[in-house]
């Protein structure tokens, strides 16, 4: 049995530990959970204590509870715990020793070895404070990645091939970005930048002044001084964060919130991302000039990077996506948890050292992007047809998105909504999966909202659902085998464009009127016909298509005794399928 | 026996005797030795060939039994591992529900709270009326009976408050979140719940949220 190395991220809010067991990457739980707070503290008594119950009496216990200790990592202080003075390495060795407790438990032997992850920027002080802190805990260090490296392991930069990434790392409390060069398996960082007092905890900060502001202005009462109230306010602004990751609004209700003259005040209002993310917005801009920053600092341009990876699990903000998206001009990755992506690339850097055989994070992902499509602009110009996709490529399954989209003129009572297969900014070069009408909308003006939500499961089945937000009127469709059944159809698309260079018209399909009896026969076996493409194997599908290509064929050049056999052979076909 | 019996017997006997050829019982020539010898080591190595055949189904039979065997056991782990799964996501679902339950049953009693708190008007001019009272009063009976229907369902599945109020911080089942400053208090001790926490089979289901004394 190969020697185990266990893969630690040693985070600054929170820190977690994997290993590679059977070819696959597991990060390891203490208590059915995979984080633990980088907190360390004593208890009444006396008692050492690491991650949750620690960081629960920081703010009673600041005199024996330490957290955020990375920070000072190589730094030639000492720290007070409960009256006794502690270097930031002995700290920090109370949460590797606690992390390495975790790993024997759940493997059932000694731990001794260890690879840690470090930020790009560390020192070689804070470095080599690291690896002290590591031996004493009882762990050697066989290794110290960079965190962005690690991220790049967990996303395949153990392969041979030539990429540079960008490493995007957005976590509650700091921000960093870096890009990183992988060649021969070898992940090297080319430059690295970032702001140590910027996250998602400011995000929320955001959406808990919205709501302050909102109920001084409607209720007139400052809620800062109700402890319960403000409780309340602070995770439902969290919650409001998390679900509009997924949809483009956010219900904030808390019933009874407080009591107020006499009566109970209640909280109901609506959040848009759209007015969300005019909130972060400056975040946002932030973090995307640090990526020019890190991007000058590697002497680099857009064009030069072929992948993103997302990581912190502030990165689930979509905005971030676009923005990055509207830099690149490609999807960026986050299949990969992005809060564990870090400790499953250092288990997998552990597991090549001891090697081990290291398969990639298994992750179920859709292999395309889903979206629908709207009037907007396309290269700067109207176009009816622009893609909006809904469902990235490379997300991880299941998911569930929602975009809202409105009507274009007054009195609009109908919508027709197309689901696409692609990525492709024109819709129409994308392939076609589904479409439906919304009938008996509101006699409203322009601007009545529509939400379309996609949801892709792990078996490829997408369902859709358009709702009219005012009234909940809804139409559904549900699209079996999503993900793979329209490779056919893009075989299909592509014989018909190249059938179109040959001058063959696509009217030809439609329907035209007094024609001939055998004509009108023939294409009724043909809607018949494709009406079975689902359910029949290739090769009959394959026999069907050139049957109705030749009957197509017959029916324009006039040849009606072809036109004939072919019908009877189509028939035959069907007969057989059909018994 | 009868003499006819004998007689039929013994003609019988003397129609065997004469369809019978016997000559061979009565030859004294010697039996081809060698061509027994021949005989006998070709039986001798077919029965030892027999042998190594059975053997050797012993020898399959014995791997077969060992892969059985060990297919068995693995295929009891992988049961355990299952069931042990199955049994966690059980966990997790109902530990799922019952933060649910628990969460519309603090906005409940939040509710029930203020509606105890309603004070009918008294004053010399201005009474309430008396059937808003009457109302009132009946409303309040059902939303605590409502309250404490939440309190048995909680119970029947083992969930139970975690008692703060006056206790000193015990931060593996409390977080504090706010501190306040009360000379006649002890330090650490629970002054207020701004948020219940709940004990589900003896583990914490959700940590209460308090504000403590600090000195």
């Amino acid at each position: 049995m190969n020697e185990i190395i266990i893969g630690i991220d040693l985070g600054t809010t929170n820190s977690e530990v994997a290993i590679v067991e059977n070819g696959q990457v597991v990060v390891i739980e203490d208590n059915n959970k995979k984080i633990l707070p980088s907190f360390v503290g004593i208890d009444d008594q006396g008692d050492i204590m690491v991650g949750e119950s620690a960081r629960n009496q920081y703010l009673v216990y600041p005199e024996r509870t330490v957290k955020s200790i990375k920070r000072l990592m190589g730094q030639d202080i000492q720290v007070d715990l409960a009256g006794h003075a502690y270097a930031p390495q002995e700290i920090s060795a109370i949460i590797l020793k606690r992390l390495k407790a975790i790993a024997e438990q759940y493997v059932d032997q000694p731990v001794t070895k260890a690879v840690i992850t470090v930020p790009a920027y560390f020192s070689d002080a804070q470095r080599q404070a690291t690896r002290e802190a590591g031996e004493i805990a009882g762990l050697e260090v066989v290794r110290m990645i960079n965190e962005p490296t690690a991220a790049a392991l967990a996303y395949g930069g153990n392969q041979v091939e030539q990429k540079r990434m960008l490493v995007y790392d957005l976590g509650g409390g700091t921000f960093d970005v870096s890009v990183v060069n992988i060649e021969a398996g070898v992940v090297e960082v080319l430059s690295s930048h970032g702001d140590n007092h910027l996250g998602g905890d400011d995000f929320d900060q955001q959406i808990i002044e919205y709501i302050l502001d909102h109920l001084h202005e409607t209720q007139g009462i400052d809620i800062r001084h109700h402890s319960k109230a403000l409780a309340r306010i602070t995770r439902a602004s969290e919650n409001a964060k998390f679900v509009l990751s997924d949809e483009p609004y956010a219900k904030i209700e808390e019933e009874y919130l407080l009591e107020h003259e006499g009566a109970a005040i209640h909280l109901s209002l609506e959040l848009s991302r759209a007015d969300y993310e005019d909130m972060i917005e400056d975040y946002i801009n932030a973090t995307i000039d640090a990526v020019h920053i890190a991007m000058k600092g590697a002497k680099l341009t857009p064009a030069d990077i072929d992948e993103i990876v997302l990581v912190g699990g502030s990165t689930r903000t979509p905005c971030i996506r676009e923005r990055l998206y509207n830099e690149f001009s490609f999807e960026p990755h986050s299949e990969v948890d992005p809060d564990l992506c870090v400790a499953m690339g250092a288990a997998i850097q552990a597991a090549m050292i001891s090697g081990q055989e290291v398969n990639a994070v298994l992750v179920d992902v859709t292999p395309y992007t889903y979206g629908t499509s709207a009037i907007g602009y396309l290269n700067d110009e109207y176009y009816p047809f622009t893609y909006v996709p809904i469902i990235h490529k490379n997300t991880a399954l299941p998911n569930r998105k929602t975009e809202a989209f409105v009507t274009n003129h007054d009195g609009q009572e109908v919508v027709n909504v197309t689901i696409y297969q692609g990525e492709d900014p024109d819709a129409l070069n994308n392939i076609k999966i589904g479409e439906f009408l919304v009938e008996g909308l509101q006699d409203v003006e322009a601007g009545n909202v529509i939400t379309l939500t996609l949801a892709l499961d792990l078996n490829g089945i997408l369902h859709v659902s358009a709702q009219e937000k005012v009234t909940g009127l809804e139409k559904s469709i549900t699209i079996k085998n999503a993900i793979s059944r329209f490779e056919h159809g893009a075989l299909d698309t592509a014989k018909h464009r190249i059938n179109k260079l040959f001058g063959q018209n696509e009217a030809i399909r439609t329907v035209v009127k007094n024609e001939a009896p055998e004509i009108l026969e023939a294409r009724k076996l043909i809607a018949k016909a494709e009406a079975l493409f689902d359910t029949t194997s290739n090769e009959d599908k394959e026999d069907m298509i050139d049957l109705i290509e030749d009957i197509n064929s017959c029916i324009e050049a006039g040849l009606d005794d072809r036109l004939q056999e072919s019908v009877a052979r189509l028939a035959d076909i069907i007969y057989y399928l059909e018994s | 026996m009868s003499d006819t019996q004998k007689s039929s017997l013994l003609e019988e006997f003397q129609t065997y005797l004469e369809q019978t050829d016997l000559a061979h019982t009565l030859s004294t020539e010697q039996p081809d030795l060698s061509a027994l010898l021949g005989e006998m080591a070709g039986l001798k190595s077919e029965v030892k060939a027999e042998s190594r055949h059975f053997k050797s189904t012993l020898d399959t039979l014995s791997i077969a039994l060992t892969a059985l065997q060990t297919d068995n056991k693995a295929l009891i782990d992988e049961l355990a591992i299952h069931s042990e799964r199955l049994q966690q996501m059980r966990n997790e679902t109902l530990r799922t529900v019952l933060l649910e339950i628990v969460d519309i049953y603090d906005r409940l009693s939040v509710g029930f709270g203020i509606l105890q708190n309603y004070q009918p008007v008294s004053s010399l001019f201005n009474h309430s009326k008396k059937q808003d009272v009457r109302f009132i009063k009946s409303f309040k009976e059902g939303q605590s009976m409502t309250l404490k229907r939440f309190e048995q369902l909680l119970q029947r599945h083992n969930v139970y408050p975690i008692d703060c109020i006056g206790k000193l911080l015990d931060p593996r089942t409390m977080s504090a979140v706010e501190i306040s400053h009360d000379p006649k208090l002890g330090n650490g001790i629970v002054i207020e719940e701004l948020r219940k926490g709940f004990l589900f089979e003896e583990n914490v289901l959700r940590l209460a949220e308090v504000k403590v004394n600090k000195l």
